[in-house]
């Protein structure tokens, strides 16, 4: 077997495993990682049968194996930086309804600070009225 | 369409770092109209522009990230929706929009949906040159072939929206560069909101006039005429629920 092949296949098991590995640890949501691993996948049969590179190709009508190659490898990254580029436009709506709606709450919660306060106000001028009537009904049995 | 009188009206303010002349645009809008309430959108000032907005008597809603006017405004758009207003009207923070004329967009809107306040519209003497109103001629042309009637400044900051745009709005509001004057306008004339303007007087901006090279010029067409391109082929969000209610 060719240095360059084992070389093609350990670098293909590599980029599985890493993207297995990263899957495993939480740090790739499922939604990306498919994409990911199918790359992974394609590029492992491509190592293991360079021959299924040429076939694709001559199918197609692609003059070599690696050119095929080369443009499948250009089309999986415009469709990656498409993909990402409609997530951050996602995540950015998302970030804007989130920033309004937390203006929105604290300007709730300093009216109803300010509602509190008012009515505890009210209730504790009105507590100390009736605790000085009170003072004054009790007393006056004993005068 | 509801009497004038019985609407309630809720005055917004979208702010970037105004403190200089938010207290007194606040005042006046309170003096000039006493019954309507004034929401001041603090849109992730660095300055104290939301501690002299609440000085002055305004609600704050204070923005944690600067989102732009179209984010100031949907908020300000939802607060109405929340808190049972019919009316908004959007006035800049920085005093270049007289709130003695408030009322004339307000009374504009017994036959339409939303009013804008025109610059060019003859009263005043706001003027832009060069490129810069090339552009604003372009997309006045463009918009008020939409709206089937004559818009002459389509990238006015002072507009009233009534009951209808005020549920559509909240729903939805572009964030997007001119978003809150080119798109939001399309949308709404696309939405079978009635669009219509009155002239008004613009007053000497508290602060610096805006460059204008003329790259930046050039630079601001594109933009505004891609905008504009975006906002007519771009998928109309439903606003189905928003007439039902």
């Amino acid at each position: 077997m060719a240095g360059w092949r084992i070389l093609s296949i350990v670098v293909a098991g590599l980029v599985l495993l890493f993207v297995f590995e990263m899957l495993r640890r939480r740090k790739l949501r499922e939604k990306y990682a498919g994409m990911w691993l199918l790359v992974g996948l394609g590029v492992v049969v491509f190592g293991v049968f360079p021959g299924s590179a040429e076939g694709l190709a001559r199918l197609v009508g692609v003059q070599t194996g690696s050119n095929l190659v080369f443009f499948l490898a250009g089309a999986v990254l415009g469709v990656v930086c498409l993909h990402l580029s409609s997530e951050v436009g996602h995540l950015e709506e998302e970030t804007r309804t989130a920033v309004e709606e937390i203006a929105l709450l604290r300007c709730e919660l300093e009216r109803t600070r300010a509602e509190l306060e008012a009515r505890v106000a009210a209730l504790e001028t009105g507590a100390q009225a009736g605790a000085g009537s009170n003072g004054q009904l009790v007393s006056h049995p004993r005068g | 369409m509801a009497e004038v009188a019985t609407r309630r009206v809720l005055i917004v303010l979208p702010a970037l770092n105004e403190e200089q002349n938010v207290a007194a645009v606040v005042t006046h809008v309170r003096e000039t109209l006493p019954e309507a309430g004034v929401l001041v959108v603090d849109d992730g000032s660095s300055d104290a522009t939301s501690l002299r907005a609440r000085e002055a008597g305004a609600t704050v809603a204070r923005l944690a990230v600067n989102l732009g006017v179209g984010g100031a405004m949907r908020t300000g758009y939802r607060y109405a929706v929340a808190n049972g207003y019919d009316v908004v009207v959007q006035v800049d923070a920085d005093g270049q929009h007289d709130p003695d004329q408030v009322r004339e967009l307000i009374d504009g809107l017994d036959s339409a949906d939303v009013v804008i306040g025109a610059r060019f519209a003859g009263r005043g003497d706001y003027k832009a040159g060069g490129p810069r109103r090339w552009a604003m001629v372009v997309l006045a042309f463009v918009i008020s072939r939409l709206a089937r009637t004559k818009l002459t400044d389509v990238t006015s900051g002072f507009k009233a929206a009534g009951p209808r745009a005020v549920k559509m709005f909240a729903q939805y509001y572009p964030a997007e560069y001119l978003g809150d004057t080119i798109e939001s306008l399309v949308l709404a004339i696309r939405g079978g909101l009635v669009v219509r303007q009155i002239p008004v007087a613009m007053r000497e901006r508290s602060g610096g006039t805006p460059s204008q090279t003329p790259i930046r010029a050039a630079v601001y067409l594109a933009r505004a005429g891609l905008a504009l391109l975006l906002a007519l082929v771009r998928r109309r969000p439903s606003v189905e629920s928003a007439d039902a209610a």
